[in-house]
């Protein structure tokens, strides 16, 4: 490579991912943001995080997540998942999906941002906010803390990272629960984590070709001694 | 300061006296603890003949003798308790061994207790274990915040989650009669996972007392339950005669099922 002068490089465009196998794989972030795919982010996240002990505070690198549940020292999970094998498995994540709030970007009900004539398409666009909440559950006040601490740490340091490659608007932590002392087996310690975003959905509506065929509709009544027919 | 905070010695019907004992929770000598108890006919200038095996019992709470005693009528035994630590030897008080109670009520104690065993290991109980939770010893330093001292972990391998070293002491076999069940595996409402709220009430006689946090073990079912609360049945001068314990099942991914277990090499 010649760096004497100041001419730009020749360099080849360089693709991320062949053709084929941008066919195959479709990202998290280019995915509409149904409840299903946010939990999946989230609890997809906190998995990756507990993983390993490198991202946990001192004294507890042992508790982390493994996919084999013989293994794994913690339970990760989305709420209202029932468990037969595991139950009061602790110290346990579970992650809680708020309501989600869709706001027009147009002011149009309907969320019609463009018509495509040409190509007969409809396409429509809004915003979304909602809340995410991480539930930490230690059978002591010292792990429940800790847990939380941790997750605080994760998901807020690397906000701005978490907002860029799952294609959020916005993406903060809001708050930080009191612990909340709970009985079950035996005393839990409850803490939460909660964190606001924010994100647009776009999609587009090509509908068929309208049929050529006339349809009467008879309404039934009479006005002004004329039956009314709509076509 | 003194080392031990409480001895208390109960009849045992078929095993001789029972001595339980506590040690005060800011005692911080290093481990191992070795406990041997002393027998002297008179509470000072006596020579003390140790009950206790050779060597001692070490981190344990309560003993019990092997056998009946059997004592002449006119003699008063008087017994106090050693505990030898890396750092030095420590005495406790010395006691008679009818405790807080005079001889008639002794032996009532001794006959309700002989009769709740009998009913228990003839009819409807179960051999149990009872495993005492540390309120005090040796800190455990491996799960504790250096800072504040909470506990951060409560699978630690090595005090079970109570903070102290070793975790509980025992187990100590007790006859149990465990109450019916009422089954149900449920979710819970705050979404937070499957609960199984399975609650028991565990009838035994009053040596060794149980307290919150202690695990019961029933090894018939191979089950362990948590000790919620505990109720006595039956009390004479504030002695606990028949106790019950509210217990609740403990869930199988609990880290206290391996409570006692050798761990593999």
């Amino acid at each position: 490579m010649d760096l004497k002068t100041n001419m730009p490089l020749d360099l080849v465009d360089q693709e991320l991912y062949d053709a084929e196998l941008l066919e195959r794989i479709r990202l998290l972030s280019q995915i509409r943001k149904t409840p299903e795919v946010l939990n999946g982010i989230f609890l997809e996240v906190t998995r990756q995080m507990y993983s390993t002990g490198n991202n946990t505070l001192f004294g507890t690198q042992d508790t982390v997540w493994s996919p084999d549940p013989t293994k794994s020292k913690m339970w990760i999970d989305t709420e209202f998942e029932w468990a037969d094998q595991n139950p009061e498995f602790r110290p346990a994540i579970y992650i809680k999906l708020g309501g989600i709030k869709y706001k027009s970007l147009t002011g149009r009900h309907d969320s019609l941002m463009n018509v495509n004539v040409a190509e007969g398409e409809l396409e429509f666009s809004r915003n979304g906010t909602g809340t995410v909440t991480w539930v930490h559950i230690g059978s002591s006040k010292g792990e429940s803390v800790a847990l939380n601490s941790s997750t605080l740490d994760y998901v807020d340091g690397l906000s701005r990272v978490i907002r860029d490659d799952f294609c959020f608007q916005t993406f903060e932590v809001v708050s930080v629960s009191p612990l909340i002392l709970d009985k079950e087996s035996k005393e839990r310690y409850r803490s939460h984590v909660t964190a606001s975003f924010t994100f647009q959905d776009t999609w587009a509506v090509k509908r068929e070709s309208p049929k050529l065929k006339r349809i009467i509709l008879n309404a039934g009544r009479t006005l002004l001694g004329y039956d009314i027919f709509l076509s | 300061m003194a080392v031990f905070t409480k001895m208390s010695i109960v009849p045992s019907y078929t095993r001789g006296f029972a001595f339980s004992w506590e040690i005060a929770p800011d005692f911080d000598d290093p481990l191992p603890w070795t406990f041997a108890i002393e027998a002297g006919q008179a509470s000072v200038d006596t020579e003390w003949e140790e009950l206790t095996p050779p060597g001692g019992v070490t981190n344990v709470f309560n003993w019990t003798e092997d056998a009946a005693r059997l004592v002449n009528k006119k003699l008063v035994l008087y017994f106090r308790i050693r505990l030898i630590t890396p750092n030095g030897v420590y005495y406790s008080y010395v006691r008679t061994p009818y405790g807080d109670l005079d001889r008639r009520e002794y032996l009532i104690v001794r006959e309700i207790m002989r009769k709740e065993i009998l009913q228990a290991e003839k009819l409807a109980g179960v051999l149990g274990r009872l495993w005492i939770r540390s309120t005090f010893g040796a800190i455990c330093y491996d799960c504790r915040d250096p800072v504040t001292g909470s506990i951060r972990n409560k699978n630690c391998d090595i005090c079970y989650g109570t903070g102290r070293s070793p975790g509980f002491h025992g187990p100590y076999c007790v006859w149990m009669t465990f109450s019916t069940a009422n089954r149900d595996t449920q979710m819970a409402k705050d979404g937070t996972g499957t609960r199984e709220p399975y609650v028991y009430s565990v009838r035994m006689i009053g040596s060794p007392y149980a307290k919150d946090g202690d695990v019961v073990v029933d090894p018939r079912q191979d089950k362990r339950y948590y000790v919620d609360s505990v109720k006595s049945e039956m009390e004479i001068r504030r002695i606990p005669v028949i106790q019950t314990a509210v217990a609740r099942e403990v869930p199988v991914s609990d880290y206290i099922h391996n409570l006692g277990l050798v761990p593999e090499e």
